[in-house]
């Protein structure tokens, strides 16, 4: 490879990082205290995937998801999501419309899932079968309408949120489902201070404007570079390592994943292990993998991905211990 | 740096690494090797040189440090791969050097470009970084410790004169361990046992020996003066032995000179024995002056003290006198007759003193039936037969009491653990008709008897009991059957017969309608469809089929209703589903009139038989509804009871009992 061309990867490498260091900041300057947060759907952005947040009302999901679409200038829509609201909600439908010399034609109203962001706001409360209408939009980046299907525009990013609070008449996604989100991000409550410049900043006068950062398709370019991104057989195996210790009966798993753990992580969290571990090297600005990328993205990998048994109910065993016990192992 | 220089340069660090492992393992081992050679040399010191021990320990020793090394050298073994994961760990380089050395390989995945990034990253990163301290020796000094420790022990030991000592030591618990002692110890032993023994002699007899020396004195002497018939010359033996017998008992006489005098005795005796084991012990001439009288006591008296000897010279003078009177037709008979009274009397004095009858009175007679006429021996055999009858009498008697008393006792110890056993009790009753017959064995009889009555008694007490506990009281009684619906049906059946409910029969069994259409929703529909196939109906009557398909619908009310559970077909076949949707609870009023239950059978093809219960209220176009209440009643004891019976671990007891409690109504 020349020395130019070696250059010119340099550069792009150096301004990806600026972009994403960018976004993050102005992500920041509206959605307070949640630094950590915003890296990490920024990965997630990166890397393709959707996210689940979860954490209870008023901390702010909404208004990351629609600064995230603003900076990007991306579209963003938001469905809440309740007990009645029917797929066709979700989907679009197809009407039939008469014209004004008397014609009549089908027309398709997208729903509003068509956009590039979406905010499913408390998935948990729809049906299962409203759900899986946006949980296979999601998989398959394309919506069936009257046997019609239409793809939906890339960059297609869902970020679902449940509550945790309001478990009552709802339905909450199964494991299997879960496993389609890229990670599950619990939402902290912020801190003293922060709570503090959130009061200050929001009931003023004066109010932040999301200015743009980057386009569509520079975004749909960065994403393109994390594919590019080196990774060694060595950080994979770690990786696949990782993957098997959640499994109480292969690998070297610790013996609190023997005891609590039913059923470990799919194949789906190896593929997300490398593709957030990407996307965290190249926040890191570097062109390769490292371990330690794959071991910063595994807890919010495999916390949603391990399905716990009854023991571990009882014994009030949270995923994120099982995460530490598996990473401390490997 | 050219192409191949990371694998080059990770290649040169490994050399580094491999070496400063040999000296961490070179240390370890060595202190282990240390500490082998010390045993095996204090093997040998104790083994005293056995060669065979010492090399047994040797080899098991070297083979196992010998393992322990490879043991060691295969942990410690690293791959390029693994070895660059350290250095970029040490280096804080993110994997730098491991993916450099994947591109280098060619097995990297990634874009090309980013690939030669990653590679121009690690040639500039290499020169700037120090890998001098990536992996430092760690010596393990535990082992060179404890070795040198065990090697200076055993150096010590085998020095002069530690080593005396433990001479000393060893060969005294070799001693003691082997029991083996040297010639002059056994010398010494006997010579100690001579001395002891030598010491026992000088002291004096005991007061217990002395005293028994009195007695057989005492007992010589008297011997002496009783037997008239005996010899000067066997007296004067006699005497004298008893003379040396006191001598020896004096209170001032050691062991020895008792000894001595004891053997003095011996000899006498030993005299006197020659003369009487040839019978010239007694004086003829004495014997031959004895009167008839006299002869027959001293027979009399010999035959009482078993002397043999004595007894045949009396036996020989006897014959002799009747050989010679015999001659003499006249006296013969006469003497003949005062010799047997004379002789009887004796005899009979003699048994009462304590002789026995059997052998010695057949004896006795036996020489005097020798030379008897007719009359004689008529009286001898009378005598005889007598004899005989009452020794065979008294064993068989005491035999038959015994026998019986034997049973008896085995009976009864065998009636004690099982009192209804009829091979005992027609044993019982076998002894006490003999005893019966016979008075000698009425005891056994009436103790027979008394144990008969006895069983008889226990015997009707357990019937009792058994019929009440059948005839059933509120308890009912423990399921054992393995199948939970089992025992609902079961505990339903009672719980009915107990509350007196005499539901009618299925009469309506065959017959549609009521029930069916007293169904809601969809299995509702179904029931009516089913209840016209002809089941008997329940609260909505549609066995087994309908309810099937709606599993959901057929309610938890129906489900839970008094119809019990179905057999076979569909597992979630719940009869009563017309009772109807999830709230099956639609207007139904509380039954009272429940019949008891009924079964019927599926119409499921493979489907097995299910419980229906009848119930009025729905025949008079009431409705109906079962409380919870009724229906937790019927389940708690059954399912609480099967929790119990089930393996549920320990911990988790609680949370279960917690869950039966909180479903429990008010």
């Amino acid at each position: 490879m020349s020395a130019e061309a070696q250059q010119v990867e340099e550069v792009v490498l150096q301004r990806a990082v600026k972009q994403l260091g960018d976004l993050a900041s102005m992500i920041e300057r509206v959605y307070l205290g949640q630094g950590e947060l915003v890296r990490k759907v920024i990965v997630g952005l990166l890397a393709q995937g959707n996210i689940l947040l979860e954490g209870p009302p008023g901390l702010g999901k909404t208004l990351l998801v629609s600064v995230l679409a603003q900076a990007l200038e991306l579209d963003f829509s938001r469905i809440q999501f309740t007990p009645d609201l029917m797929p066709a909600d979700i989907t679009g439908t197809t009407a039939l419309l008469r014209g004004e010399d008397g014609s009549s034609e089908l027309r398709f109203h997208p729903g509003p899932i068509f956009a590039h962001v979406v905010l499913a706001d408390e998935i948990n409360r729809a049906t299962p079968k409203t759900q899986s209408a946006l949980l296979e939009a999601m998989q398959e980046k394309h919506v069936t309408v009257s046997g019609e299907r239409r793809a939906l525009e890339a960059p297609f990013f869902v970020l679902a949120t449940q509550n945790p609070v309001e478990m009552e008449g709802t339905y909450p996604l199964p494991e299997a489902q879960l496993d389609r989100f890229l990670f599950k991000l619990n939402v902290p409550f912020p801190s003293l201070d922060v709570l503090k410049q959130i009061g200050l900043e929001t009931t003023g006068v004066e109010r932040k404007v999301v200015e743009p950062i980057m386009s569509r398709s520079e975004l749909l370019e960065l994403q393109g570079i994390v594919r590019r991104i080196v990774v060694a057989p060595k950080v994979a195996e770690i990786a696949a390592r990782i993957v098997l210790a959640t499994h109480g009966d292969k690998g070297e798993s610790p013996d609190m994943v023997r005891r609590f753990v039913q059923w470990g992580a799919s194949p789906r969290a190896m593929q997300a292990l490398l593709l957030a571990g990407r996307a965290e090297a190249l926040l890191a600005g570097r062109a390769w993998v490292s371990e330690d990328d794959i071991r910063k993205v595994a807890p919010d990998i495999l916390r949603h991905r391990m399905i716990l048994n009854f023991d571990a109910k009882l014994d009030e065993v949270t995923p994120e211990q099982l995460v530490q016990a598996v990473l401390a192992e490997v | 740096m050219s192409s191949g220089e990371i694998k080059a340069f990770i290649r040169g660090q490994q050399r580094v690494y491999m070496r400063r492992r040999l000296l961490e393992h070179g240390a370890h081992l060595a202190g282990w090797a240390m500490g082998i050679a010390a045993l095996i040399a204090f093997v040998n010191l104790v083994t005293g040189g056995n060669l065979v021990l010492t090399t047994l320990v040797s080899s098991v020793s070297v083979a196992w440090l010998g393992f322990r090394g490879w043991r060691l050298h295969r942990a410690s073994r690293a791959s390029l791969d693994e070895l660059a994961v350290r250095l970029d760990r040490h280096g804080a380089t993110s994997n730098l050097l491991t993916t450099a050395l994947a591109v280098e390989r060619g097995d990297a995945h990634g874009d090309e470009e980013f690939a030669m990034l990653a590679m121009n990253q690690a040639r500039r990163q290499l020169t700037s970084l120090d890998f001098a301290h990536f992996a430092p020796v760690r010596l393990d000094i535990k082992p060179l410790v404890v070795g040198m420790v065990c090697a200076g022990t055993v150096l010590v030991l085998y020095n002069s004169s530690a080593n005396a000592y433990l001479d000393g030591i060893v060969n005294r618990a070799y001693a003691t361990t082997t029991r083996s002692t040297s010639p002059e110890d056994e010398q010494m032993k006997k010579k100690l046992a001579r001395e002891e023994e030598k010491a026992k002699k000088e002291q004096p007899l005991t007061k217990v020996a002395r005293e028994r020396l009195e007695q057989d004195a005492r007992a010589l002497e008297s011997l002496a003066k009783e037997e008239t018939l005996l010899t000067k010359s066997a007296k004067e033996s006699l005497e004298k032995a008893a003379k040396a017998l006191r001598e020896a008992a004096k209170e001032k006489k050691s062991a020895r000179e008792a000894l001595k005098h004891m053997a003095q005795a011996k000899r006498q005796l030993k005299e006197l024995k020659k003369q009487s084991d040839k019978g010239e012990h007694l004086d003829k001439e004495l014997l031959q002056k004895l009167g008839d009288k006299d002869l027959a006591e001293q027979i009399a008296k010999a035959e009482s003290r078993k002397d043999r000897q004595k007894l045949g010279a009396l036996a020989r003078e006897l014959a002799r006198r009747l050989e010679k009177d015999s001659a003499q037709d006249m006296n013969a008979k006469a003497q003949r007759e005062s010799l047997a009274k004379a002789l009887e009397e004796a005899i009979k004095n003699q048994s009462k003193k304590g002789a026995g009858q059997q052998g010695d009175s057949k004896q006795a007679q036996a020489s005097v039936g020798e030379q008897s006429d007719a009359k004689k021996s008529s009286e001898d055999s009378r005598l005889r037969r007598k004899s005989d009858r009452d020794s065979g009498d008294a064993s068989t008697s005491n035999a038959m009491t015994l026998d019986d008393s034997r049973q008896l006792a085995q009976l009864l110890r065998q009636n004690e653990s099982e009192p209804s056993e009829d091979g005992a009790r027609d044993k019982l009753e076998q002894l006490s008709r003999d005893g019966e017959q016979s008075g000698e064995r009425g005891e056994v009889s009436r103790t027979a008897q008394q144990k008969m009555q006895r069983i008889d008694e226990e015997k009707s007490e357990q019937m009792q009991r058994a019929r009440s506990s059948q005839k059933g009281g509120d308890t009912p009684p423990p399921c054992e059957s393995e199948d939970l619906e089992d025992c609902m049906v079961a505990s339903m059946d009672q719980q009915l017969r107990s509350r007196g409910k005499t539901g009618e029969q299925g009469g309506q069994q065959g017959k549609s309608g009521q029930g069916g259409k007293q169904g809601q929703g969809q299995s509702g529909k179904q029931g009516s469809q089913s209840g016209e196939g002809g089941q008997s109906e329940g609260q909505g009557g549609g066995q087994g089929q309908g309810e099937g398909t709606h599993p959901a619908s057929s309610g938890a009310s129906s489900k839970a209703a008094s119809n019990g559970i179905s057999r076979g077909g569909t597992p979630s076949a719940s009869p009563g589903g017309g009772a109807g949707g999830r709230d099956g609870k639609q207007g139904l009023s509380r039954d009272s009139s429940a019949s008891s239950t009924n079964w019927v059978k599926s119409q499921w093809k493979d489907g097995g038989r299910t419980i229906v219960r009848t119930i009025k209220s729905v025949s008079r176009g009431e409705r109906h509804t079962v409380g919870y209440k009724d229906v937790h009643e019927t389940y708690e004891e059954i399912a609480e009871e099967k929790t119990k019976q089930e393996a549920i671990p320990l911990k988790r007891r609680d949370f279960i009992r917690q869950y039966f409690e909180s479903i429990r109504p008010e």
